[in-house]
């Protein structure tokens, strides 16, 4: 029943370094960059960033995050170095999703800034690859500028496949709890909604329609308080290592465990679940 | 579905090499070149004597186009390793502090790619072996010992996210079994 959302084996495959040069370039976008800087002739290097990298207005400056879309900028200072950049921040969402049962909040900002910035990385690109004077030094920058592309969207595909996968794994729980709709993006709520109709269509037509009434639903609780919807069970263990001290968690024995800075710990899901969320701790 | 089986119980070893390569490592480059802009920041300038910090998997590319020859990290040397090893073998029970939390994957990495930057690349593969072996019958002997098993808890200090990767699926499985057959069963089962 899950062969509408399979995807291909490729997307398994870490990307390698380094990647295969795409071939030149969309007729479309390489087009409207070109067309985007037709006053502009003789110019260095810098000026053509500047007149495509840049085609909006009131568009995010680098300064804010220190992370640019440019490959190049000489009078650029670095002094906002981050010390966590976005690429990282998008590595430990994913490896805390990965490892934790129910899902969490999504991570939109970070996404959409990224992808913001791949694809303005991608325009520069094509414009640069489409231009006969761009030198060899810039080729071979554009070559690693790629390989890191295909890094980020490596990231951000297992990021929305790991949620993906929770989402159709409790997707009737994630409907039936209005609670649990703000941590998804609107395309994963609508996923899931559907995904539930779906499911719910194909089981009424092939069994569910044949059965008496009352053994038709879906979401029943049998006696013993078991129930059919699938829930993120709370009391899996999670591996998490602490980036700061996080005092004392009383387990169920009645024991006290100091989650000290540095640590590491494999405890249930429950007893750690402000930690994770507020970040204290990352999930391995 | 959208996450295949193998990838369901934690991160697997090359996705943790994927993660490692964010680390950052000094190299010496091999041609000159002005600053180049990444979105995970600002690298270079590139000029043959001088070294600079970059991203591991922007070394490793450099290094397969010999671009560049790569400064081992502090740790990666003889001596050291002989001293974790030795520390490794003394400490009992407990487990040995490793230099940086990538250090499997990171030590794999260099040792993969750039073998003649090392110095005696294989007494450093031998001695890293060993470690790990060290390590993993000190993992295999805690599993035995009474009481782990018990509670739903344990301390893993000191041990690297890709040496618990290993015994990840293990404990979550022998743990759940453990909750199912406890006598109070509070919604424990269900899930996996």
């Amino acid at each position: 029943m899950s062969s509408f959302f399979q995807e291909p084996d490729s997307d398994d495959e870490i990307p390698q370094l380094p990647p295969e040069l795409p071939p030149l370039h969309p007729v479309a976008s390489s087009s409207r960059a070109s067309s985007s800087r037709p006053s502009i002739t003789q110019d260095s290097f810098l000026s053509r960033l500047e007149a495509t990298a840049s085609p909006r207005p009131g568009i995010r400056t680098d300064h804010e995050d220190g992370i640019g879309e440019e490959m190049e900028e000489e009078e650029e200072e670095d002094e906002y170095e981050l010390e966590e950049g976005e690429v990282r921040r998008l590595g430990k969402a994913w490896s805390r999703e990965r490892g934790t049962g129910g899902i969490l909040a999504w991570e939109g900002e970070l996404v959409d800034s990224l992808m913001d910035k791949l694809e303005q990385q991608q325009k520069l690109v094509d414009t640069l690859k489409s231009d006969p004077d761009t030198s060899e030094e810039e080729h071979f920058k554009l070559v690693l500028v790629q390989t890191e592309m295909e890094r980020v969207k490596y990231l951000i595909r297992s990021y929305v496949r790991c949620r993906l996968h929770k989402i159709e794994k409790y997707s009737y729980h994630i409907i039936l709890t209005p609670s649990l709709h703000s941590l998804l993006s609107g395309a994963e709520l609508s996923h899931a909604q559907r995904y539930t109709e779906l499911l719910h269509t194909h089981y009424s037509h092939s069994v569910l329609d044949s059965l008496p009434e009352w053994l038709r639903k879906m979401d029943d609780t049998y006696g013993d308080g078991l129930s059919m919807v699938t829930k993120p069970n709370p009391n899996l263990p999670v591996l998490i290592y602490c980036t700061r001290d996080c005092g004392e968690i009383t387990l169920d024995s009645g024991e006290q465990a100091a989650l000290a800075k540095g640590s590491t710990h494999l405890v249930k899901y429950r007893l750690v679940e402000t930690f994770v969320l507020s970040g204290q701790v990352e999930v391995l | 579905m959208a996450l295949p089986k193998t990838l369901q119980p934690s991160l697997t070893p090359d996705e943790l090499t994927f993660l490692a390569e964010e680390e950052e490592i000094s190299i010496v480059p091999l041609f000159s070149m002005t600053r180049i802009r990444l979105l995970s920041g600002i690298y270079g300038s590139f000029q043959p004597p001088s070294s600079s910090k970059v991203p591991l998997w922007l070394a490793i590319s450099l290094k397969r186009k010999r671009k560049c020859r790569i400064v081992p990290p502090i740790w990666l040397n003889v001596e050291t390793l002989q001293t974790l090893l030795k520390n490794e073998k003394e400490r009992g029970e407990e487990f040995g502090r490793l230099p940086g939390r990538r250090f499997v994957e990171v030590s794999k990495v260099l040792l993969d790619v750039a073998p003649d930057d090392l110095a005696q690349p294989a007494l450093l593969r031998s001695l890293l072996k060993d470690l790990r072996e060290v390590r993993q019958a000190k993992i295999r002997l805690g599993l035995q010992s009474e009481g782990v098993m018990q509670g739903s808890y344990l301390q893993v200090t000191n041990l690297t996210p890709i040496e618990l990767t290993e015994l990840k699926p293990f404990l979550v499985k022998a743990m759940g079994m453990m909750q199912a057959l406890e006598p109070r069963r509070d919604e424990a089962e269900g899930d996996e």
